[in-house]
């Protein structure tokens, strides 16, 4: 005890201000744990039945993974450009309910999407027998097998995810120069020739940071791929690890889709090279919104209604009518129970993301170590980080844990030990830590941005320490950041599918799980109140969002991720 | 007693890097009002932070009120060192009304007791009707006085500005400089101000010390530094001058513009020095007795005098050019006029190195 307590007044000694960032550089430290894990283990030598996944199945998951990213890639960037364009540029009948309907669709998780239009297109629904009724038997079974494909992925993801692009260009453009437009207009240049001549290549950085996160999404997702039949990395992982259990393979699956999604930033990097979209432009004038002239102006309405229609009106609703009749059955006091159990665990994931936030944050602002820095920005490419990767990456170091416990319990001869950390909510909050704390992060530090540096010294000068500067004075002016980012974080959560199916204790379910294995069993429209209450829950972040980007003229921090280097 | 002693301090960021503070020393009497005078980039801000204790000396000593506040075992946290701030931004607490930002920096005194400090410093600074507005809701001159009030409030060994006028309308500076020197002086607060601007220093302060490159070049009372700057450099800061090399002789300074009359001191005899003499220190006059001949090759109107620019053909075959003013307008119609130096106002700068060219650019003029 001596020594240690020796080498830590050493350790003072030699590196004065050690004590004020030791707590936040050993939490980002073990934030950082599940990527070392992937990393070291990609680097190892090839075990198990990975030749079986590489002669087989690594072809198809690569040319499907690759598949939905063009094609994800090129729909939210024609429907999220074009919506951001016309609802920024013109004035139409309905432009203002639409230009925040048109968010609307982020609320509804892919996979959630994905099985409703399935139960849509199913044979029984009302949509099939019009549709037999009115063109003929074939229309509706053509419908119905070309949605469960690659193809149907491909435009689900597209309804679902568009948002991302279209709430980044819509900031954009909102800020972008009046004047610029004003002087292409003055030179008699049409409308069209301003779009793909000016305002695009202009806009270009803040379209690509939303591509990318579009991919990030997809790269991301289990639950739609696994409904589709869509072998990808993250079936792949899930098939390695439950079907073979094969931690190995699972591991080097994991790996590669790090390799892509690394691909993806580096991509994205290498593209936006000094351009700077996110604080726009300093005299701003708004940019005069023109008048397309009754027809074309329905058309602009028609076009843009329908990313709004399909990507959540008509899944939404139908969702509802099957609440209505399922409701009976299945809302219960387990349904009850769930949803708690799910909200608690999100509170809780929200509550110690924005924690770890303002402490890491916090240390950085009063020591300017640039060792924290450094290793807090690594730590946020957990968003990066597929979900299944994170659990992967976790569950890996954890079962040693519990292994290590055991050998040394029965060596003690304590008899066992039930309690397993690898399999507990423990685990299960330090992987949304880690793949969520990018959400709180990035709020956070934009919070911090906005307060003066001299307030702080300020505060000091008046005599007040750091603890209370931390009370009086950051915390009443971040509350609103708290909040926002911690809620961000609690629908992340509620939503999030993959990295839950893997660590979630034994018997312990959330909504989404719910949701999701009543639609694998066929009987999707009992999943319809587990799925609206997420849905529900995510419509008040999106609407934040949005009136976050329409007030204050900048993009969120929010949706700014992909992390930076 | 000297309420602020800095000793030799000196202050790199990083190593290897150039040093932003180089060995400035000095000390602050109670009462007074100390301007730290330079361009951007002199190290005035750095000094003023590390006094406060925003910043840490790489070596030297900071004194306040007799003890070592910071060297290299000693360093005293900002917040215990008593010392006021008012930042340019002037960093009032948005969320906080007036009279919470007041009470901020008064933790710990008894109510009755911070109803009294906070009366007295309204009172003083004219700022009792703001008591429960918002940061938000003041204008520029209203924050300002607030945050010297929030300063003000603990009663402080010492208070410090960072460039207080920076961000203050030309016309309502010279009120507010006024007026913030009055309170200042009624509450007998001493004060260290930083500036870029010499009419804020010489207004404001008791005495300056000018800044340059991180070293202190000349600290003394405003007159002095104005009248009897030491090089060139700060001759050329506080205005516009006349730089002439001449030499000391018996019979007085010769130069290249003939003789000027000095009674000069038995040191400098022989020695070649520097002049300064500021364009309304040579007389005007319509008759060339004793006076040096110009071409008038450019007239400014200023309002209340004239600024001619003539040409004056040296004894040396060269051409060289005078600065003058003249309240006359008659004594610039013409193409020549005669000049002259006031008696007495001649100064002799005691480094006589001359500025390279793009250093005269940077003065102010």
């Amino acid at each position: 005890m001596e020594i240690v307590r020796t080498t830590l007044r050493r350790i003072k000694e030699e590196f004065p201000g050690t004590g004020k960032i030791a707590p936040a550089l050993l939490v980002t430290i073990i934030i950082l744990v599940p990527l070392f894990v992937i990393i070291s283990e990609f680097l190892r030598p090839v075990t198990g039945i990975w030749h079986h996944f590489t002669s087989s199945l690594l072809q198809g998951y690569i040319l499907n993974s690759l598949l939905l990213l063009a094609g994800v890639g090129a729909g939210t960037f024609v429907v999220g450009t074009g919506t951001a364009w016309l609802v920024s540029m013109y004035r139409f009948p309905g432009r203002g309910f639409l230009s925040w309907a048109l968010v609307m669709p982020i609320a509804v998780p892919a996979y959630i999407n994905g099985y409703t239009w399935a139960g849509m297109l199913d044979y029984t629904s009302p949509l099939y027998s019009f549709m037999r009724k009115s063109f003929g038997t074939d229309t509706g079974a053509f419908l119905f097998v070309d949605i469960l494909s690659a193809h149907g992925a491909v435009i689900i993801f597209t309804l679902s995810l568009y948002p991302y692009v279209y709430l980044i260009c819509r900031a954009y453009f909102i800020n972008q120069s009046a004047t610029l437009l004003d002087t292409a207009a003055s030179m008699g240049r049409p409308a069209v020739y301003t779009f793909f001549r000016i305002a695009m290549p202009m806009a270009r950085p803040a379209i690509v940071a939303g591509v990318t996160l579009v991919m990030m999404e997809v790269l991301n997702d289990y639950g739609l791929v696994r409904y589709f039949g869509v072998e990808t990395f993250t079936t792949g992982i899930f098939t390695a690890w439950f079907a073979f259990g094969d931690r190995g393979t699972a591991l080097r699956l994991a790996g590669w889709l790090v390799v892509i999604v690394l691909a993806v930033i580096m991509a994205e990097r290498l593209q936006r090279g000094r351009a700077r979209f996110d604080i726009l432009g300093g005299s701003y004038r708004p940019v005069r919104k023109r008048d397309p002239g009754r027809p074309v102006a329905m058309i602009i309405t028609m076009l843009c209604s329908l990313p709004f229609l399909f990507g959540f009106l008509l899944p939404f609703t139908t969702l509802v009518r099957w609440t209505i009749q399922t409701a009976p059955d299945v809302v219960n006091t387990s349904f009850w129970k769930l949803a708690a159990n799910s909200f608690m665990l999100a509170a809780a994931a929200a509550v110690a993301g924005m924690a770890v936030s303002l402490l890491i944050l916090y240390s950085h602002r009063v020591s300017g170590s640039k060792a924290v820095y450094l290793l807090s920005k690594t730590a946020t490419l957990g968003y990066a980080l597929p979900g299944a990767v994170v659990a992967i990456g976790i569950m890996i170091p954890l079962l040693w844990v519990d292994d290590s416990v055991h050998l040394v319990v029965a060596a003690l001869d304590k008899g066992t030990v039930q309690w397993m950390v690898s399999s507990s909510i423990f685990a299960l909050l330090y992987a949304y830590l880690v793949r969520f704390l990018a959400v709180g992060y990035n709020s956070l530090e934009a919070g911090y941005e906005r307060i003066s540096k001299s307030i702080d010294e300020s505060a000091a000068s008046l005599g007040s320490t750091g603890k209370r500067t931390l009370r009086e004075i950051h915390l009443p002016l971040l509350k609103g950041t708290l909040l926002g980012g911690g809620l961000l974080i609690f629908v992340d959560v509620l939503k999030e599918l993959p990295l839950t199916l893997i660590l979630r204790p034994f018997n312990f379910d959330t909504l989404a799980i719910r949701a999701f294995e009543y639609a694998s069993d066929e009987r999707v429209a009992q999943s319809a109140p587990a799925a609206l209450i997420v849905i529900l829950t995510g419509m008040l972040p999106a609407y934040w969002l949005n009136r976050m980007i329409t007030r204050r003229r900048r993009v969120p921090a929010q949706i700014r991720k992909p992390p930076p280097e | 007693m000297s309420i602020l002693v800095l000793k030799n301090i000196t202050k790199s960021f990083a190593e290897g890097d150039g040093r932003a503070v180089d060995d400035v020393s000095l000390e602050l009497s109670q009462g007074e009002i100390l301007a730290l005078l330079g361009e951007s980039g002199s190290g005035k801000t750095t000094l003023l932070r590390i006094i406060a204790g925003f910043e840490k000396p790489t070596s030297g000593r900071v004194i306040l009120n007799g003890s070592t506040v910071a060297d290299r075992k000693v360093f005293m946290e900002p917040e215990k060192r008593g010392i006021g701030v008012v930042f340019q931004d002037y960093a009032l607490f948005p969320h906080l009304n007036v009279r919470k930002n007041l009470e901020f920096g008064l933790r710990g005194l008894p109510a009755a007791k911070i109803d009294d400090r906070i009366a007295e410093m309204t009172g003083l600074t004219g700022t009792s009707e703001l008591m429960k507005r918002y940061p938000h809701e003041l204008s520029g001159g209203q924050k300002q006085r607030i945050a010297l009030a929030r300063a003000l409030a603990p009663r402080p060994q010492l208070i410090l500005m960072d460039e207080p006028f920076s961000s203050i309308d030309g016309m309502l500076k010279a009120h507010i400089r006024k007026e913030i020197r009055d309170i200042l002086k009624k509450s007998g607060t001493t004060a260290l101000f930083v500036t870029h601007d010499t009419r804020d220093a010489m207004t404001m302060s008791d005495r300056i010390c000018m800044l340059r490159k991180g070293m202190s070049i000349q600290t003394g009372t405003p007159a002095e530094l104005y009248n009897r700057p030491l090089n060139a450099y700060v001759a050329n800061f506080f205005g516009r001058t006349n730089l002439i090399r001449a030499r000391v002789t018996d019979r007085g300074l010769q130069t290249a513009f003939g003789l000027f009359p000095f009674k000069g001191s038995e040191k400098l005899k022989n020695k070649n020095v520097l002049l300064s003499i500021r364009p309304e220190n040579f007389a005007v006059k319509q008759d060339n007795e004793g006076c040096i001949c110009g071409n008038i090759v450019d007239k400014s109107f200023m309002g209340d005098y004239y600024e001619l620019v003539c040409e004056v053909h040296t004894e040396d075959g060269d051409i060289e050019e005078l600065l003058v003013r003249t309240t006359a307008e008659k004594n610039c119609n013409g193409e020549l006029c005669w000049i002259k130096p006031r008696k007495g106002k001649i100064h002799i700068l005691r480094d006589n190195q001359e500025l390279s060219g793009n250093e005269q650019q940077e003065g102010q003029f």
